[in-house]
């Protein structure tokens, strides 16, 4: 669905400053229906990367292929944009309309879609966010969590195989977040889209079916997140850390004892210190 | 306290107005303003604030919300009305030095003020019940002729739509930007208008920039999803008239003889 | 230790007198101490950013009062203002709210308001600059070409060349990534230490909360919902995930062990102290 192949990418032309390259021969392949996760810190290339997808930026050197059409190729920029939507870090600036049924509409008004089949996929995105309700208010009258929330909607609305979610949580508070990561895993499970999901949110990058880790614009760690997150050496060295459930398995390894560490949620990590304290 | 700001604001309730076609609010909307300008007589005037306060009972919108748009402008009907009254010549009631009033004076000052808050009484009945959307919509379609001239027509309705979308946006970040400057001691309370002006230009630099890169990552969003200007959009709510216009026009027509006959044959 | 800050019976009201009448922070009563680093925690729209408002006089409340080292800072408009400088508020992004043409005037822009000496503001523009990470090579850069990172840390010395006796910070690593985070909460303990300022932040990060504050007050509709040590506070973990706070995931863990029965104290909030727990426990094998 998504294949990066030597992929490099390097800012110009940046004001006094010296070029950058953000992408360094970057190899990754995402089939279709998967959910991954993008993890790294600012100034990994993780964002330039998720730009790449629906060539927003355009290779430097190197192919991406979008839903198998290549980006650099300008006369199937609108296809490739179809295919794969993006949602970006602030909902404010992505939110055309000023009623949130007519932002989610923006799409498929654009795709030239008769009325009854733009209103049946609005219906439809916003019921599938939990902002049905809404359908009628304005955009500075919500929360952020439900302002993202429309903002996937609209990106929905255009029915696309793939949606590249830039770092969607990072200006929310902890309900907003919980919101959008409930909104995008039914995207994934009920809808069968091919999710990336952009964050340095460990919590949120344990969500999903695959982890990759970037730094200096290269793949450094890539697999299922119990088996990413196990490798907390490596993963303290990238500047990410671990999730606390892990940190304390490993903590009592650390006394002599030999836990397996890869507890991603509060549940399984309580099943195993039971059976610690159990002996 | 900017956001106290209410004129075009949306009220969205479920009204026979609201359904109405936004074309045929735009339109009518324009010839209430010229039947005002037209009529003579109390009578008439009588008419036009009937037919006011009528659509307003009609519309569901709350007659606290149209009294609330006319408070930035009670000024102006005062101050008007002042000058009217005290610079119309006729019979005089009250003189002081230069200052007189005269019985035309008083009547056309009643007149004016009653013409204001009507004139505002209905744009802001327009903007409360017609979304901004199918606002500009309307706008878009009534001016379309005027593309044939090669006046970019799409391209002004879109932007005033996101012009309407970043208002509360912006004004919101006014208020945080001055907050911010407030706390390290900015004052934009004292001081003659030169000074307080001068206050406000540090906090223009952080508005504009914000604005700019507002418009920088909006504009990306748009292509992401797919925008490429007015050619082969379609819109998923269609401006339709009904059964509902036509008995609306049919209803403004008779309004628009009655306000005139008003005037002819009552005093 | 002494007081340096008191809140009695704080209400403010938004659009006072208008069917929109709503209570922001209602009978608010706090007393901070010199040298303190306090947290507050709370839901968006619990209060948390209005009460804070209320310290350097930004908001005036619409009953009670605030007082700064024991005088009501609404007394008269000489200390209004003075605590304005006194009390230094910084506000969630402050990068956005960056405007002079370079580095070292905006830096200056508190201090010049203070009415202090061309040289005093030079000397704490390269001081503050510092204590933020900052060279004296950005100076004169235009506050525009720094980075994400620097700009927040410029906006900090901004604040911090006030040299206030309290700083106030509104969720100060919003939008951070965890190394951003690190570095931002590095340097406002640094200048806790170093001026023996008190340091109120607000935050949405129980973890954060318990990790650097001295004193944690959490609000909730306008209120104030509990208050303590971390210690203290966290001793009531469940009550704290009952109102949707979001506890740290090893509380999480913790309480979820206590409904599996086992009889582990469920106000732990960090790593360290889990451990210990867990090994107490396996110890003494008690009921487990």
């Amino acid at each position: 669905m998504i294949q990066a192949q030597e992929l490099s990418f390097a800012y110009t032309h940046r004001e006094g400053r010296p070029d950058l390259l953000a992408l360094d021969g970057l190899n990754l392949e995402i089939e279709q229906g998967s959910f991954v996760a993008v993890l790294g810190h600012n100034g990994s290339g993780k964002s330039t990367l998720a730009k790449q997808i629906n060539a927003i930026l355009i290779p430097t050197q190197g192919r991406m292929l979008t839903a198998g059409m290549d980006t650099a190729r300008e006369e199937l920029r609108f296809q490739i944009r179809e295919a794969a939507g993006m949602v970006f870090q602030n909902p404010d600036n992505q939110i055309v309309a000023t009623i949130v049924e007519e932002d989610a509409a923006f799409a498929p008004e654009n795709l030239g879609l008769p009325p009854e089949e733009i209103r049946r996929r609005v219906d439809q995105a916003l019921e599938a966010v939990g902002m049905a309700e809404y359908k009628n208010s304005g955009p500075h009258m919500l929360s952020g969590g439900q302002k993202q929330r429309v903002a996937i909607a609209g990106v929905l609305a255009m029915a696309p195989r793939i949606i590249v979610l830039d770092e969607p949580t990072a200006m929310l508070d902890p309900n907003g977040r919980r919101e959008v990561m409930t909104a995008v895993r039914r995207l994934h499970q009920e809808q069968g889209i091919t999710v990336v999901l952009i964050t340095h949110h460990m919590d949120e990058a344990a969500q999903a079916q695959r982890v990759v880790v970037m730094e200096d614009g290269k793949v450094i760690a890539d697999g299922p997140p119990r088996q990413i997150f196990s490798q907390t050496e490596q993963m303290r060295a990238a500047g990410l850390g671990a999730p606390q459930t892990v940190e304390i398995l490993e903590a009592l390894n650390q006394e002599g004892y030999d836990l397996p560490i890869d507890a991603l949620t509060v549940e399984e990590c309580a099943r195993r210190l039971i059976s610690f304290l159990e002996g | 306290m900017l956001k106290d700001i209410t004129l075009g604001q949306y009220f969205p309730v479920d009204s026979p107005v609201h359904r109405l076609d936004a074309r045929t609010k735009l339109l009518l909307s324009f010839a209430y303003i010229m039947v005002l300008f037209l009529i003579h007589g109390p009578a008439a005037y009588l008419l036009c604030a009937l037919a006011v306060a009528g659509v307003t009972a009609l519309s569901r919108i709350p007659f606290k919300m149209l009294l609330k748009s006319l408070k930035p402008i009670a000024f102006l009907a005062v101050f008007t009305s002042v000058l009217n009254m005290l610079y119309t010549p006729g019979q005089i009631l009250w003189q002081w030095h230069f200052l007189r009033i005269t019985v035309e004076g008083l009547e056309s000052a009643a007149y004016m003020a009653s013409r204001i808050v009507m004139l505002v009484a209905s744009t802001s009945l327009l903007t409360y019940s017609t979304s901004p959307v199918s606002l500009t919509d309307a706008i878009e379609t009534l001016l379309r002729p005027l593309m044939k001239v090669r006046v970019p027509v799409h391209e002004f309705a879109m932007m005033m739509t996101i012009a309407l979308r970043f208002i509360p946006t912006l004004i919101e970040e006014t208020d945080k930007i001055m907050n911010a400057q407030k706390a390290r001691g900015a004052d934009f309370e004292s001081g003659n208008l030169m000074r307080r002006a001068k206050a406000l230009v540090p906090v223009l630099t952080p508005l504009f920039i914000s604005a700019f890169r507002r418009a920088d990552e909006l504009s990306v969003a748009m292509e992401c999803r797919l925008y490429r200007g007015g050619q082969g959009r379609t819109r998923m709510k269609q401006l339709k008239m009904g059964k509902n216009d036509g008995a609306a026009f049919a209803l403004a027509l008779l309004f628009a003889l009655c306000a005139f006959g008003a005037g002819r044959i009552l005093p | 230790m002494e007081e340096i800050l008191r809140v009695e019976d704080l209400t403010y009201l938004y659009s006072p007198g208008t069917p929109f009448e709503k209570a922001a922070v209602e009978g608010v009563n706090l007393s901070v101490k010199q040298g303190e680093f306090l947290a507050v925690i709370g839901h968006t729209g619990s209060g948390k950013s209005t009460l804070i408002q209320h310290f350097n006089g930004l908001l005036k409340p619409s009953r009670g009062r605030v007082l700064l080292r024991g005088r009501d800072i609404w007394e008269d408009k000489a200390l209004t203002r003075q605590a304005r400088f006194r009390v230094g508020l910084v506000f969630q992004y402050p990068e956005n709210q960056l405007f002079e043409e370079t580095v070292e005037a905006d830096v200056s822009f508190g201090p010049k308001n203070m009415g202090l000496p061309p040289e005093e503001i030079r000397r704490r523009a390269v001081e503050s600059l510092a204590a933020c990470g900052l060279g004296e090579e950005t100076l004169q850069k235009s506050p525009f070409d720094l980075s994400g990172g620097q700009k927040r840390r410029a906006a900090l010395a901004g604040v911090l060349a006030m040299e206030p006796e309290a700083l106030v910070l509104d969720e100060p690593a919003a939008g951070l990534d965890p190394r951003g985070r690190e570095e931002i909460f590095r340097l406002i303990q640094q200048y806790h230490r170093q001026k023996g300022a008190t340091v109120i932040f607000v935050t949405h990060s129980m973890e954060d909360a318990a990790r650097l504050a001295s004193r944690i007050v959490v609000m909730r509709a306008g209120k104030i919902f509990m208050e303590g040590t971390p210690p203290q506070v966290f001793s009531q973990a469940q009550q704290l995930a009952d109102a949707g706070l979001d506890v740290p995931q090893i509380t999480q863990v913790f309480l979820r062990l206590r409904e599996l029965g086992a009889p582990v104290d469920a106000g732990v909030y960090t790593i360290e102290q889990a451990k210990e727990e867990l090994l107490r426990c396996r110890r003494e094998g008690k009921g487990c």
